[in-house]
């Protein structure tokens, strides 16, 4: 921006340590991965690949990622949805209170999780829907629709009504109005808010803790029970691997769908 | 000035009845508000039932009258004796002190690594923005746990920080870095720096070219321009980094059971001792719910500062 | 940077996303599960295994026989006997068949009424377990002897420790663990910190908790960490960053195994702590039958006999006799003390209360 070096060199300076901090753990669980012994270390005392192919003797890890993956995408889209709904409901349809309205539904991030795990598995129990897939989604669910819900009000308050009315002028219907221009200003919003609840649930600990029996677990849990009883390097492969096949799909959804340059304002 | 409206309104997480400012009569008319409210309901029921109701028997079992062993006589009334019990602990008191003062601490750093960052990211090029991005997505896809567990190979006495910091003659032994506040604190101001990032970044991004110039054009050094400027212009989006961070470090639990000791217990872990090791539901409960108050006085009371500041800032 | 219309292409991939995103969702909810939670708990056994080396030798041996041989589902947990005793408390109505903990919590949750007694009769294996084993008159089937002792990072500690006071020596300063008050080991450490206070034999001394939790708390002088999770313990005691970590011989030995500098000291001179493990049926278990042949396989010879060879301590059965691998990991029968967990159980509320004000 400007164009002083001084300016340049210490913020890019600066810039380049703190994304080292970032990138720091991601890196030391890559490298930690190859370790030869049986025992994390880092720097590695030998190199080796053998757990990679260990990743299957993580309990079900098959099956816990897979219904982590699913209980992910199904929580992180309805809270968007939700999320997104009440964001027009408070920005645009003027509601009283709604600044406190907000605050509320998006107060669960403050609660300690397990309080959140807790409350939930008594009151599911109670009605006869416990350690079911839903009511695993319904729990990650509402902690994570804090992330779409700030994310799309930030979004519609920077909104550009002028555009809005531009088209209302012409004469398209509230709903056409909607569809073909606000939606495409809180884009922003939507995505990164569904990117921040996907990832959140997929590697959410202590609400699924409370909330899984049985045949229904998730990755987070089998990875932790598998952290307690053998401390080889094998889950940092197993995290490495996902990471990388998450990065990849974003990284797909960047070049077809520009959802990065959709996630940033404009 | 521009965008001190938008300042002084969105210094709060919701936007309230001053929506209205930003709106035409044109527009008032299709906004048709009382339809468009009602999209809330949706979501508004969901929380209802699911999280509301739910959270208030939460509230409700922490103050009823204490239960004798495993069967609950109820003896119904109401009671503060759990609060009273918590407050009275050392220990209880102590972690939510502790909880209120590293999630403030480390809020503030992953704020002063961060801002740079996001200024970073405005100037670089396309590719090298949408490269920075991904990345600070992919971070958050690591494994909380797997991530621990590499700080706990890392701060390790002979892990390699006491390695380079002995070697290059910092200290002369290692440092006992792991089980204490500080590994939990690394922690945390790590995991909370993708939060930070991106609220700021898309507040800076808001700033046009010509405001940037036109600051920088009334003199002073770029550092001047950033600290009078750029940083007040830039509070909408630092101020929703740092309560999320804030309320994400606040409702810790993995990241200080892993890398602490009972010694620098969170509130969430003395809770979950209460809850599920005691089986003190109300006690636990109580704990729980002085947490969750103490979390929002804190964001109050910065949501509150920043008003203040903001609107000392428009007149000055 | 500069705000720009929204070129008329943006628009569109934002909304087939949503529409994708949706349509992606439906699927995705059609195809998953939902089932209630009766229907689901039929035919399916829910059993809840103790964290760590012992849950996986359940997995890796228990679980095919069990299957082959009823072809039902099973479902496994993992937890610890803290938490298990609180899913059996809040889940009441609908419990997991079984649950893997010691006796530390098996009196306690006997008399809240939250065990059911086995019907012994149905479980033949049941007849060959030690008389220790069989605990509580029939409430919990003993599988294996969660020995407790001081174990040492061979590297860093040159000596094998004769004495449990090793830790309370001065020059062993910065260099000591013991584990969570949540943990039962925690209170053991207690126990044998009364030992060493009062100077009377243990089953006298475990009753003088103030006293020793008054020793204990001196550890505090001598820098002592305080672990909250198997990861960390064998952390600090495999890698010699803490070299005298108090902690479960069976769920080290693996470790051990593999090649860690890690030993146990078996010949110390107030004794080891013992500690029974065994598999409890909840009061409500909605699979009786299944369960009871899941602990069938647990006390089979074939089974306890893994016991011995794979987690190095003593296990149930009768006729199976520590191997002299095992034999070098738990040292003397002798030598290894039970507690009266009846009164220990009854005074661990307080207990834990008071530790916290020191250690917490």
């Amino acid at each position: 921006m400007f164009a002083d070096r001084s300016y340049r060199i210490v913020v890019g300076a600066l810039a380049a340590l703190g994304l080292a901090f970032l990138a720091f753990p991601v890196i030391v669980t890559v490298v930690a991965s190859f370790e030869g012994s049986s025992f994390i270390a880092f720097p590695p005392t030998s190199w080796s690949l053998k757990w990679y192919g260990e990743i299957g003797s993580i309990n079900r890890i098959v099956e816990a990622t897979w219904i982590s993956f699913q209980v992910a995408f199904a929580s992180a889209a309805l809270a968007t949805l939700l999320a997104g709904l009440a964001a027009l409901a408070i920005v645009r349809g003027r509601l009283p209170l709604g600044g406190a309205l907000a605050t509320v539904l998006a107060s669960p991030i403050s609660l300690p999780m397990i309080a959140i795990g807790m409350a939930l598995v008594q009151f599911f129990i109670a009605i006869g829907v416990a350690f079911t897939w839903w009511s695993l989604v319904v729990g990650h669910m509402v902690l994570v629709v804090a992330y779409p819900l700030r994310t799309i009000i930030s979004s519609l308050l920077l909104a550009e009504r002028s555009q809005e009315e531009a088209a209302a002028s012409l004469g398209a219907s509230p709903l056409t109005v909607f569809r073909t221009v606000t939606l495409s200003q809180i884009a922003p919003g939507v995505v990164s808010g569904f990117m921040f609840a996907f990832l959140i649930s997929f590697d959410n600990y202590p609400i699924s803790l409370f909330l899984v029996r049985g045949s229904l677990t998730t990755m987070p849990i089998e990875v932790f029970n598998y952290i307690n009883q053998s401390f080889d390097p094998t889950p940092a492969a197993f995290s490495t691997v996902y990471m990388v096949v998450l990065t990849i799909l974003i990284a797909i959804a960047e070049k077809r769908y520009r959802i990065i340059s959709l996630a940033l304002p404009r | 000035m521009p965008g001190t409206n938008t300042l002084a309104k969105n210094a709060v997480v919701g936007p309230g009845v001053d929506a209205a400012d930003k709106a035409g009569p044109f527009w008032s008319r299709l906004a048709l508000p009382g339809r468009a409210g009602l999209l809330v309901l949706p979501a508004l029921a969901f929380m209802v039932v699911f999280y509301l109701y739910p959270v208030s028997m939460m509230l409700q079992t922490s103050v009823e009258p204490a239960a004798s062993g495993a069967t609950a006589a109820k003896a119904g009334g109401i009671t503060f004796q759990h609060y009273g019990e918590v407050l009275d602990s050392r220990r209880m008191t102590a972690s939510l002190e502790r909880t209120i003062r590293l999630s403030a601490i480390s809020t503030l750093i992953t704020f002063v690594i961060a801002y740079p960052i996001a200024l970073f990211l405005v100037g670089a090029r396309p590719w090298l923005r949408t490269a920075i991005l991904v990345f600070t997505f992919a971070s958050l896809a690591a494994s909380i746990i797997v991530r621990n567990y590499g700080w706990l190979v890392v701060l390790a006495d002979g892990g390699p920080v006491n390695s380079i910091l002995i070697a290059v003659g910092i200290i002369e032994w290692p440092l006992r870095l792991v089980y204490s506040e500080g590994a939990i604190l690394v922690a945390l101001v790590h995991y909370a720096m993708p939060f930070m990032i991106l609220p700021i970044y898309g507040a800076l991004v808001r700033l046009t070219p010509s405001q940037w110039e036109a600051a920088q054009s009334l003199g002073g050094s770029p550092w001047t321009v950033l600290r009078s400027v750029v940083l007040p212009l830039s509070m909408p989006g630092v101020f929703g980094g740092v309560t999320l961070s804030f309320a994400i470090a606040a409702s810790a639990y993995v990241t200080p059971l892993m890398l602490g000791s009972p010694a620098s217990a969170f509130a969430s872990q003395v809770a979950a001792e209460e809850l599920l090791v005691q089986l003190n539901f109300p006690r636990g409960s109580a704990v729980i719910v002085l947490l969750t108050l103490c979390t929002f006085a804190v964001i109050g009371l910065y949501a509150f500062a920043v008003r203040r500041i903001g609107q000392t800032h428009v007149r000055g | 940077m500069s705000q720009q219309s929204p070129r008329p292409a943006s628009a569109a991939p934002s909304r087939r996303r949503v529409l994708k995103g949706a349509l992606a969702t439906a699927a995705v909810g059609l195809a998953a599960p939902w089932v209630t939670t009766k229907a689901r708990a039929a035919g399916e056994l829910t059993v809840v295994l103790n964290q760590g080396l012992p849950a996986k030798l359940w997995i890796d041996e228990v679980n095919p026989i069990f299957e082959r041989e009823t072809g039902a589902k099973l479902n496994i947990q993992q937890s610890v006997t803290s938490n298990m005793l609180a899913m059996l408390e809040t889940q009441k109505d609908n419990p997991p068949d079984l649950l893997q903990f010691s006796e530390a919590g098996v009196f306690f949750a006997r008399d809240a009424g939250l065990l059911r007694q086995y019907d012994t009769g149905n479980i033949p294996n049941f007849a060959d377990l030690k008389p220790e084993f069989d605990m509580a008159d029939g409430y919990s089937a003993g599988g294996f002897d969660a020995y407790h002792t001081l174990h040492y990072n061979t590297r860093r500690i040159g000596e094998e420790p004769m004495s449990w006071e090793v830790m309370w020596d001065k020059a062993n300063a910065g260099l000591i663990a013991i584990p969570p008050i949540t943990w039962n080991n925690g209170v053991r450490m207690v126990t044998t910190a009364a030992q060493l206070a009062t100077g009377k034999p243990f089953v006298e001394a475990q009753y003088e908790l103030e006293a020793g939790l008054a020793h204990l708390a001196k550890l505090k002088e001598n820098g002592v960490v305080v672990y909250t999770g198997a990861p960390q313990a064998i952390q600090m005691v495999q890698s010699g960053q803490i070299p005298l970590v108090p902690f479960y011989g069976p769920f080290i030995n693996s470790v051990i195994d593999q090649g860690a500098p890690v030993a146990p000291a078996t010949r110390l001179k107030e004794g080891a702590h013992g500690e029974i493990v065994g598999l409890n049926m909840a009061a409500n278990a909605p699979n009786v039958e299944l369960a009871e042949v899941y602990v069938n396989i647990s006390c089979s010879r074939e089974f306890q006999e893994k016991i011995d060879s794979v987690l190095k301590t003593r296990c149930g059965h009768k006729d199976v006799t520590p191997s002299p691998e095992t034999a070098a990991r738990i040292g003397s029968p002798d030598d290894t003390l039970y507690a009266d967990w009846a009164f220990l159980s009854r005074e661990r509320g307080a207990l834990t209360d008071a530790w916290n004000e020191h250690f917490g």
